[in-house]
């Protein structure tokens, strides 16, 4: 016995080991990308001063970059100025050089009847520069100062490592004064962020726990009662069903609010709770919205429970439909059976083995809906929380966000294999 | 029996050149700008101009072939009949079938911006995804019917290029690698590998490459497509219209690949895949010539099904205001704009029936 429950927990922690690692190395990834790639630092004044490279750089705790690129590049916002920076490092021009290129430039640019030269600053090929700079210094009419900077810019432009080995990658450790570190060490201590995560989670989840309800109990009903039809009349509900599982959520819920939530339209119909009311709630607290205001809830579970319970019930139907062709109810109803018992009592429990696999992976789809209804109705839950995190450029919110839910959604098909086996240890060797 | 099933064949093929032509038709009858104009500047096709910037329409053109009816989705009308119901005409006297939005915008010519934004993006998302799945399905199936054999050192060096090719597609993202520095990687890459099936001729290894596709799904799939959508364009903060495809296409591209390499598994297992490999096909002849036109059907279906969904994604994000398209008249802008104005059903009602209309012929399509 003792060995067994061993196993088992060894077999459960090397699975949320392994989850763990995938959901980590996802955002491992994301932030790694999106730490080199955003433009995290507004700098207005041009060229950036260095002492924010402490303040803002680096991104992450690592970085993988070929030798010749300077991390400093990241203080210039991304356009023809930062294109030109990186052409210079390639060709094997120092970082500094070009800052001091850019200085010359922009100096000889303000002197009166220079101020064409201001396009060098983006041009990428130095030849063309260093031609253009010739022609000026060569040029009997320009005054001395001008010769001056021109000499200057011609000696920043000189190369001074040219060797192959300046493309070898080099690995660069930052350690914990990286700006993905301060962002994620200060989430969880005590900052508004966490609370905010917390009481989005707890209206998030009573809504998904509402609709997930509400369309596997209205799929398997809308599958049952189909099966009991006419062939005249299934057909006018497959179509139906069709319809409705092509809704985009969002039309459904614009829709609704339109007619169901304001007496604009057909004032009888103004029976549920309307999109601004979400703003009004008393309490965030789990247990406060479930007990006191989950009424509010039904509108915005239904509508995303009304598209996804027809898809139920059309996968519930085709498993039925192949299942009432096979012998045993032939027999079943040579034994004398109803129709509404053998559907209920054996057909349902026979094909309910693929279903279960189907339930487990309905969440993503679900989540996407979530989404969708919270910025319609203003609930403040997690949909409506990563859509603000997006307009405010909250990285860390939007990655714990993404983590939280790829961990449900792999939890919820962990639990679905896990009950399948339970309900048939057949599958156990032979997985659906 | 073979007439019906030639009929089907060309029935599909059909359906393209239909959508095609009616899609110029469209944009000769309703446009905001001539549909052709030559001048100085050169040749202009008013084609593809759903975007935000309309440029002025040149004089000194010397051809122009106008629309029937020129009307913008963008020009607005302020003043006391600035929001129209259906089927009125305003005091400029101009008559609008869908009506107006609250800035005076023609709701029409917004229906048929979002007409053609959702069928670009439908259309090209299905196309791609369905021609990359395709190829990565089949390569798939076949080496898991027929297992490459390498030796331990290519292992060692295929596994060396998988860790190195994220790094290099960063790079590549931060402007310090370009397309003539991949061109030389993939260069020095397929090099070593030949010099090294040259070199090592003990061939005890399998190279996994039918567990790729898999792993890829598993990759995606426990994240809804909408959330990866939301950190990819907080990544990019602005991105391009042909951006927002290829990210579409990558969002799909798993599931397809598992889904054909799923039915091309039953394809290779065929008996007149055996008896061509022993006659000794070359490989990438026996996948394109004897493997691929059995995937037609499930290709098909595949591609209506993405191509209803990338709709569905796109107009969803539209909603929301992220995106290239937020700011654009896409259909699910404008459905915004309706929940914003309640009192206009007009203005979300009819890029709603658009937007359904297109998803069931798609879902249709494929039914049939």
């Amino acid at each position: 016995m003792s060995s067994k429950i061993l196993k088992f927990s060894i077999r459960i922690s090397n699975e949320l080991f392994g989850l763990v690692f995938r959901v980590l190395v996802v955002v491992m990834v994301v932030y790694f990308l999106a730490g080199i790639i955003s433009d995290r630092v507004d700098i207005d004044d041009y060229p950036a001063s260095e002492d924010k490279i402490e303040s803002n750089l680096p991104m992450f705790y690592f970085s993988v970059l070929p030798s010749w690129y300077d991390h400093r590049l990241e203080l210039t916002s991304r356009g023809p100025v930062k294109k030109q920076g990186i052409a210079f490092l390639k060709q094997g021009i120092d970082y500094s050089s070009w800052l001091s290129f850019q200085r010359d430039v922009e100096q000889l640019a303000s002197m009166e009847g220079y101020r064409e030269v201001n396009r060098w600053r983006y041009i990428r090929d130095t030849s063309q520069i260093k031609a253009e700079v010739s022609q000026l210094i060569n040029n009997a009419i320009t005054k001395e100062e001008v010769k001056e900077t021109c000499l200057n810019i011609e000696k920043s432009l000189k190369v001074t490592d040219n060797g192959i080995f300046r493309w070898m990658p080099t690995f660069h450790w930052w350690g914990t004064g990286n700006a993905f570190h301060k962002d994620f060490s200060t989430f969880f201590s005590g900052t508004g962020k966490w609370y905010q995560l917390k009481s989005a989670m707890a209206l998030s989840f009573i809504l998904s726990f509402f609709a997930y309800l509400f369309s596997i109990a209205g799929g398997t009903g809308l599958a049952l009662m189909y099966m009991q039809l006419k062939p005249g009349m299934k057909r006018f509900w497959m179509i139906v069903f069709n319809f409705v599982y092509v809704f985009p959520i969002f039309c459904l819920a614009v829709l609704a609010v339109q007619f169901f939530t304001s007496d604009y339209y057909i004032p009888f119909l103004n029976i549920f709770p309307g999109p601004a009311r979400f703003l009004l709630l008393p309490s965030t607290s789990f247990w406060g919205v479930l007990t006191q205001q989950s009424g509010y809830f039904i509108l915005p579970a239904f509508l995303i429970a009304l598209p996804l319970s027809c898809g139920i019930a059309m996968h519930w139907i085709a498993g039925m439909e192949e299942d009432r062709k096979k012998p045993y109810v032939l027999t079943l109803q040579s034994k004398g059976l109803t129709g509404r018992r053998i559907y209920f009592r054996h057909i349902l429990r026979n094909v309910s083995l693929p279903m279960i696999v189907y339930f487990s992976m309905l969440l993503p789809a679900l989540m996407s809906g979530v989404l969708l209804i919270e910025n319609v109705f203003a609930i403040g839950g997690v949909g409506r929380l990563s859509w603000q995190s997006v307009r405010n450029e909250d990285f860390i919110m939007l990655l714990v966000i993404t983590a939280i839910v790829a961990t449900i959604n792999s939890l919820m098909n962990s639990f679905g294999k896990w009950l399948l086996i339970r309900v048939d240890p057949r599958t156990k060797s032979n997985p659906v | 029996m073979k007439t019906t099933k030639l009929k089907k064949k060309t029935g599909s093929v059909r359906l393209w050149w239909i959508i095609i032509s009616a899609y110029i038709l469209l944009k000769c009858l309703i446009n905001p700008q001539p549909v052709v104009s030559i001048g100085n500047s050169g040749l202009r096709l008013g084609l593809f101009n759903f975007s935000n910037d309309i440029s002025d329409p040149i004089n000194n053109d010397i051809l122009t072939i106008q629309p029937l009816w020129k009307v913008s989705a963008y020009k607005t009308h302020l003043g006391k009949d600035s929001t129209l119901p259906p089927l009125k005409w305003d005091s400029l006297g101009n008559f609008h079938l869908m009506g107006t939005d609250h800035l005076g915008r023609d709701v029409f010519a917004g229906f048929i911006c979002g007409l053609e934004i959702a069928v670009l993006i439908g259309l090209f998302v299905a196309v791609f995804t369905c021609l990359v799945s395709l190829i990565l399905g089949v390569i798939g199936a076949y080496f898991e019917r027929f297992p490459l054999h390498i030796s331990r050192p290519e292992k060692v060096l295929w596994i060396i290029f998988a860790f190195i090719s994220p790094l290099m597609l960063g790079w590549s993202i931060l402007g310090a690698m370009t397309f003539i520095g991949w061109i030389w990687y993939l260069i020095l890459f397929v090099g070593l590998v030949l010099i090294f099936r040259k070199v090592f001729r003990t061939k005890n290894r399998i190279l996994p490459i039918d567990t790729f596709n898999r792993r890829f799904q598993e990759f995606f799939q426990p994240l809804p497509d909408l959330v990866i959508l939301l950190v990819v364009l907080a990544i990019f903060d602005k991105i391009s219209f042909i951006g927002l495809i290829l990210i579409l296409i990558i969002l799909r591209l798993p599931a397809g690949a598992w889904f054909l390499q799923g039915r091309a598994q039953q394809i290779v297992h065929l008996p007149h895949i055996d008896q061509v490999s022993t006659m000794g096909v070359s490989v990438w002849r026996i996948m394109g010539l004897h493997i691929m036109p059995l995937l037609k059907s499930y290709s098909v279906v595949f591609m209506s099904l993405t191509a209803s969904r990338a709709i569905l994604s796109e107009s969803a994000l539209s909603f929301l205001g992220i995106g290239p398209t937020g700011e654009w008249m896409s259909w699910g802008s404008m459905i915004r704009l309706g929940l914003n104005n309640m009192n206009m059903w007009w203005v979300a009602l009819f890029p709603i029936i658009g937007l359904v209309g297109l998803s069931l012929l798609f879902r249709f399509w494929y039914k049939d």
